[in-house]
């Protein structure tokens, strides 16, 4: 198959058709806006645990990257390189973004590694905004870090109450 | 420009790869913004792992329904830009021309968005990058993003221009693998923006 397209549409993973395929390109455009719509209507709902939330929107997030990568960028008929180039990026993507992961399991749930930033407890991130403060506690450091935020503007919010190292 | 200068699997593909070299070269260079991108994200996991307190991108006065539409517009654009490819794959150099200027119309658009109805509003508001974590991240990959989005506009305008355009009456097919190229970076960048926009936007 590649033979016979050497010379004509070597460019191109599944060969001439590219114009034929104009009509499924607007569907999936479509579904990816429908994709859109859902994404926007998930944070909306009721879920208290920011784990769901995060998950639910990636997983949709995922859903339209593999749409694009796939017809879009025409990886479903694809040469092999590219897909040994792409499976050795994601062998090096995915230590890259669990390096936070593993960094702060060395320390425990609730330890805080960064120092804390100026305007970063509950109170003080307000000054000069005009965000609200629901107090929704999304850092995942501690559910409790409202209170102890509020009553600790340098001490993280720590399970086990240890204090911050220095830096 | 003479027979001399011609440089080897530009359109025909190379013997071990199986594709064009502009080709491979431009999976190669994604790989690498997908590093790029990735140990930003990596930083945003580790600081809002790591903070006592994260606030939302609502709570932070971060506009969805703006961001929604800019969503909308990116992805209208890969269309565009996809369909401009395949026009050219059909000889009908009009329509690329026409599906590609919708493309850097949707870019532009993108932009206009972006500086007008987040950008300003924020640092009107004195929610710069020194505000807080949040905002330092948000304007730094939402910056970066813009700034992919820039180099797109530039590369996808000059292939509207006349200089930019004369490949196609010496050698199409080359141009086609040009444009070819120039939709995988642009498809890209709407990928960058779909993760982004549910991560700082809605979580």
């Amino acid at each position: 198959m590649s033979a016979d397209h050497g010379s004509h549409s070597s460019s191109h993973g599944h060969g001439d058709h590219g114009g034929g395929h104009t009509g499924i390109y607007k569907k999936i455009g479509g579904v990816l806006l429908v994709c859109t719509v859902i994404t926007v209507i998930i944070s909306w709902l009721p879920i208290k645990t920011v784990a769901a939330i995060v998950a639910l929107g990636l997983l949709v997030a995922t859903f339209k990257a593999s749409l694009v990568a796939a017809i879009f960028m025409h990886l479903n008929n694809e040469k092999k390189i590219i897909y040994w180039t792409l499976i050795l990026c994601a062998a090096l993507f995915v230590p890259l973004i669990l390096l936070p992961v593993l960094t702060t399991s060395d320390h425990g749930p609730g330890r805080v590694i960064a120092p804390a930033a100026p305007n970063m407890d509950s109170k003080n991130w307000q000054e000069g905004g005009h965000g609200e403060a629901h107090g929704d506690g999304h850092g995942e450091a501690g559910h409790e870090a409202e209170p102890a935020a509020a009553g600790a503007e340098h001490a993280p919010a720590t399970q086990e109450g240890a204090p911050q190292e220095a830096h | 420009m003479s027979a001399d200068m011609v440089i080897p699997y530009s359109v025909e593909p190379h013997p071990v790869t199986g594709i064009n070299n502009g080709k491979f070269g431009i999976w190669l260079f994604l790989a690498s913004e997908v590093m790029l991108f990735g140990a930003l994200f990596s930083s945003y996991i580790l600081l809002r792992v790591g903070s006592p307190y994260w606030p939302t991108g609502h709570e932070m006065g971060v506009n969805i329904l703006v961001g929604a539409i800019n969503t909308a517009i990116l992805i209208a654009s890969s269309v565009t830009i996809v369909l401009s490819w395949a026009a050219l794959k059909e000889k009908n150099f009009a329509q690329y021309k026409w599906w590609m200027k919708w493309t850097v119309a949707c870019a532009l658009a993108f932009l206009v968005n972006k500086l007008l109805f987040e950008y300003y509003p924020k640092i009107s508001h004195g929610h710069t990058p020194a505000f807080n974590n949040f905002f330092g991240l948000y304007f730094l990959i939402t910056g970066l993003h813009a700034l992919h989005i820039i180099g797109g506009v530039i590369v996808n305008g000059y292939f509207l221009t006349g200089y930019g355009t004369r490949l196609w009456k010496t050698d199409p097919e080359k141009f086609v693998g040009r444009i070819e190229c120039a939709g995988l970076y642009w498809h890209f960048v709407d990928l960058v923006w779909i993760f982004l926009f549910p991560v700082l936007y809605l979580m």
